[in-house]
């Protein structure tokens, strides 16, 4: 006897669907994307008495039309892997539009299970909804539940097993379109069902019924895979424009119609309205606020802002914990560990400093998830697109993409993975590509840095805000030509459920953020870990044989100077240490490439300083500012670093600092970014693309500016 | 002898063509329906065999005199449908157009001879002033017919229809706005973009460029 089952849950957005998907599968989660697409795939496992089954969680999706890769993405799905059994939760305080969903699983002929979620909702509405009878009249099982307080949930369980062992289920013949589409249909099943292999492999009657509602993908589809084609078209042209021109509408009106109809027929045979006291709803109470003519963008930014605080502020205090534990292992290490070797320096440097380097964006992570769950769970994250929409819709984005944006100016790295709140493929494949524009916060010690080392006192704050500006200028003229090359043509249209407002539970919150960290460490953790210790190689390897004096003599030397003063003695010993490191740098693979490189950026006003530490800024980008202090010979600087600034003015002028920064702003992302864009648009393609398409523009700018800058100045 | 509705179709048309070209080919009937060639010859066959046309397979179409007969009276029931739907009753060019061409074979000598007694009475002097406020009264029904976009806040309307691809069409079906369906103006978005409405007791927002594909009916409130 089977006890194994695999089972899809789909429904409407903003139904609770995922919190019951929560309550069924508990933290047995797997949490991936579908092959190749920015679409979220999560899987769990049920266990139920000796019965084990395997739930999919599809995307949440209004129709199974070819509109979006989301409802492509569901209905293939559940056309390809035939699963034993499709639950589609339905928010029956809303019925009609999520009966639509329900009716088109039907004419898939899968077997199908109801549940009717927030049913509490309903009842406050007034609504009083016989299941058992509209059960019969659509010989699907129905399981009333309420998701967040966990009623109905273990008679839901019990279903499930009961409809997997089901045998034999109701067929949905009910459904009726009207004469002439019905004998259309079954014409035109008869023709598909001649090709045996065809129609061994999929739902002839779905075929037929969605080639007359005109839906592109199954009309690619019989192109494909039906072996007479033209048979199936001429006859499907000829039938549309007979039936149109009877009823005088297109024939996909006349099937929306007709489900419709068919939903209205059955709501009103089981569906009683109860007049509820008459006052404006809660929720509408609260929108008067939040989304006002005049208080709503105020409140908006408030908010936005309360957002960044809490993810970079509230975030740094568990990441100084990190920090600190770190460099309290690497201080005992040092302690017990004494003397010189590569292994020491892998361990420390290289894996200590790479895990260090995957875990500090964790806290941020997870603060940014807490928050942007309670604002999508809440309701407020559709408002906050609503208000917003206009100016990114300007700029060529959808309302949604404004928070990832916002918390790229942090951090790249959560923004690319806050692009998960926008359903549009097509907008978050847009928005993760132009991200790494918003300049993060580890490139403003470069900026602090330069600035001060070659501008006047009074240009600071304007060449900085000049910098942010450049950056967002750039993101928006790169979004409208990547939409222009990517998606030409195709429309994005705003169509946005408003959806009550509600109060998250603690339990979904949780879980949300623990699943959005687990992805992280899991999946772009490893990249950035690898990424670290080659890093770290190629800056360490190989040491030099023969040093071009010897640096351990002339310390010596100096030690026993007894004409020199403690402080001279410290200073000129530094100096030779700073000197040995510079050419331990100067000599290793990187060291290497970045002389070798030196030619292709000389015509940006680069020498071989400048790109060794731009190699080194792909593990962290103010790496920069202490890999140029290491070549420079002044030890690991930081961007406060005086002497460093020093020796910059000495070697170079405005110009160069600016080709700098402008570098720094547009080039190739950090790997962790370069990792996060792999793990959230799911291939390496667009990673990447994002890499050196950012590269080629970095140098392409710089190379205009300087050459121009040269020519006048 | 009694023409199938489609026959009688392929008689007015061929008709129809005739009289603006010498000579009626296959191709001009079947631009003329945008039809395959295999239901064409197979119309052709069959009037040729009720003496309504001269026809050699791929060749000329000769309309007989008989043809141009049955041709005529259908087209004559054709043409005061359309005036009647068009002038009288204010219906839109290609609904008029499609409707008179379904009735046209349905409707009886006797019907068709009262319905041009009755055009000709109410466009005469008697009725003048009354036939005038029907005029008026259809002209203010058509004004209320506005695109969704144009709504003031807190506004009602009727979805007439949707202007958009088909597949922007299935997307606005499975969002419940379906021609039909009642639908209120909420709230517009403070900076001006998107609008939010009220439709199926849920809030759904568009925007102005969406709102715009949807033609609607003003519900006036009393």
């Amino acid at each position: 006897m089977k006890n194994e089952f695999l089972v899809a849950v789909c429904g409407n957005p903003n139904t609770g669907k995922s919190t019951i998907f929560n309550h069924l599968t508990g933290v047995r989660q797997h949490v991936g994307n579908y092959p190749g697409v920015t679409v979220e795939k999560k899987e769990g496992i049920l266990v139920y008495e000796k019965y084990k089954i395997k739930l999919v969680d599809l995307p949440g999706i209004y129709s199974l039309t070819a509109y979006s890769p989301e409802e492509i993405i569901a209905r293939n799905f559940v056309i390809e892997n035939k699963p034993d059994l499709v639950i589609d939760i339905v928010d029956c305080s809303n019925l009609d539009r999520n009966l639509y969903l329900a009716i088109q699983l039907m004419e898939l002929g899968v077997p199908l299970l109801l549940v009717f979620n927030m049913s509490d909702e309903a009842e406050k509405k007034g609504i009083r909804i016989d299941t058992k009878k509209m059960s019969e009249l659509l010989g699907i099982p129905i399981v009333k539940t309420v998701g967040h307080k966990g009623i109905g949930l273990d008679e839901l369980k019990k279903e499930i097993v009961r409809c997997c062992m089901r045998t034999k289920f109701h067929s949905y013949e009910f459904i009726r379109y009207g004469k002439e589409i019905d004998s259309t249909i079954a014409e035109l099943k008869r023709i598909l069902d001649q090709d045996k292999e065809f129609s061994t492999n999929y739902n002839t009657f779905w075929i037929a019924l969605k080639l007359i509602e005109k839906d592109e993908d199954v009309k690619e589809l019989v192109k494909k895979s039906f072996k007479n084609p033209s048979l199936v078209f001429n006859f499907l042209e000829e039938k549309i424009s007979y039936i149109e021109s009877i009823f005088g509408e297109d024939t996909t009106t006349i099937m929306a119609d007709a489900r419709y109809g068919l939903i209205s027929g059955i709501t009103n045979e089981c569906v009683r309205r109860v007049d509820v006291e008459k006052r404006r709803r809660v929720s509408d109470r609260i929108d008067f606020i939040l989304t006002h003519r005049f208080l709503g963008i105020p409140i908006f930014l408030a908010l936005m802002y309360l957002v960044f605080w809490f993810t970079f502020k509230i975030g740094s205090v568990p990441m100084e914990w990190i920090d600190n534990f770190f460099r309290f292992l690497t201080e005992n290490i040092n302690h017990f560990w004494i003397g010189k070797s590569y292994l020491k320096s892998l361990l420390l440097d290289g894996i200590i400093g790479g895990v260090g380097a995957v875990l500090v964006f964790l806290p941020n992570i997870m603060f940014l998830f807490f928050a942007i769950g309670v604002l999508e769970y809440s309701g407020y994250m559709a408002r906050a697109a609503f208000i917003i929409d206009r100016v990114m819709h300007r700029i060529g984005l959808h309302g949604k993409s404004f928070i990832p944006m916002l918390i790229g100016f942090g951090c790249n790295v959560p923004g690319i993975m806050a692009t998960r709140t926008l359903e549009s493929k097509r907008e978050r494949l847009l928005t993760i590509l132009v991200l790494p524009l918003m300049s993060c916060g580890a490139r403003l010690p470069i900026y602090l840095l330069i600035i001060p080392a070659f501008f006047p006192k009074k240009l600071h704050t304007p060449m900085l805000w000049l910098i942010y500006l450049i950056g967002v200028i750039l993101a928006i003229i790169s979004a409208k030509v990547l939409k222009h090359l990517l998606f030409k043509g195709e429309t994005s249209p705003f169509v946005m459920e408003l959806p009550p407002y509600r109060i998250p539970t603690l339990k979904s919150l949780v879980l949300y953020v623990w699943e959005k960290s687990f992805l992280y460490l899991k999946k772009a953790g490893t990249i950035i870990l690898a990424a670290s210790i080659v890093l770290w190689f190629l800056s360490t390897f190989p040491k030099p044989q023969k040093y071009s004096m010897d640096y351990n003599l002339a310390i010596e030397k100096i030690k026993l100077n007894a004409s020199l003063s403690d402080k001279e003695k410290e200073r000129l010993i530094i100096d030779l240490e700073n000197r040995k490191i510079a050419e331990e740098v100067e000599k290793s693979y990187m060291g290497r490439i970045g002389k070798f490189v030196e030619p292709l950026f000389s015509p940006l006003g680069f020498d071989w300083k400048i790109t060794t530490a731009i190699l080194g800024a792909l593990s962290a980008k103010e790496v920069f500012v202490s890999q140029l202090g290491i070549v420079n010979r002044v030890g690991e600087a930081t961007e406060e670093s005086e002497s460093l600034r020093d020796r910059l003015k000495k070697q170079y002028d405005p110009l160069v600092g600016f080709c700098i920064m402008l570098w720094a702003l547009v080039s190739a992302p950090c790997i962790a970014t370069f990792a996060i864009t792999k793990q959230e648009t799911g291939s390496w393609k667009w990673a990447v693309a994002q890499f050196f398409g950012l590269t080629l523009m970095a140098y392409i700018l710089v190379l205009i500016t300087y050459q121009i800058g040269r020519a006048i100045l | 002898m009694e023409l199938t509705h489609s026959l009688e179709d392929y008689i007015e048309a061929i008709w129809l063509i005739g009289q603006e070209k010498k000579v009626v080919r296959v191709k001009d009937i079947m631009k003329f329906f945008g039809y395959k060639v295999s239901s064409v010859n197979k119309a052709l066959k069959n009037l040729a065999k009720r003496e309504l046309i001269n026809y050699e397979k791929y060749g000329y179409v000769e309309i007989t005199d008989k043809g141009i007969e049955v041709a005529k009276r259908i087209n004559k029931k054709h043409r005061l449908l359309y005036k009647f739907f068009v002038d009288f009753l204010g219906v839109a060019d290609d609904v008029a157009s499609r409707d008179a061409c379904n009735i046209e074979h349905y409707l009886s000598e006797e019907t068709f001879d009262r319905l041009c007694e009755f055009v000709d009475f109410i466009s005469s002097e008697h009725c003048k002033e009354c036939f005038e406020k029907w005029r008026q009264h259809i002209e203010s029904k058509r004004r209320c017919e506005v695109r969704l976009s144009e709504l003031n806040k807190g506004k009602k309307a009727l979805i007439k229809r949707i202007l958009a691809n088909d597949s922007m069409k299935q997307k606005f079906y499975s969002m419940g706005l379906v021609p039909g369906e009642e639908i209120i103006v909420e709230k517009v978005a403070p900076l001006g973009d998107p609008i939010d409405f009220m439709i199926k007791d849920y809030h759904l927002s568009l925007r102005k460029t969406e709102a715009d594909m949807v033609v609607v009916e003003l519900i006036q409130e009393k």
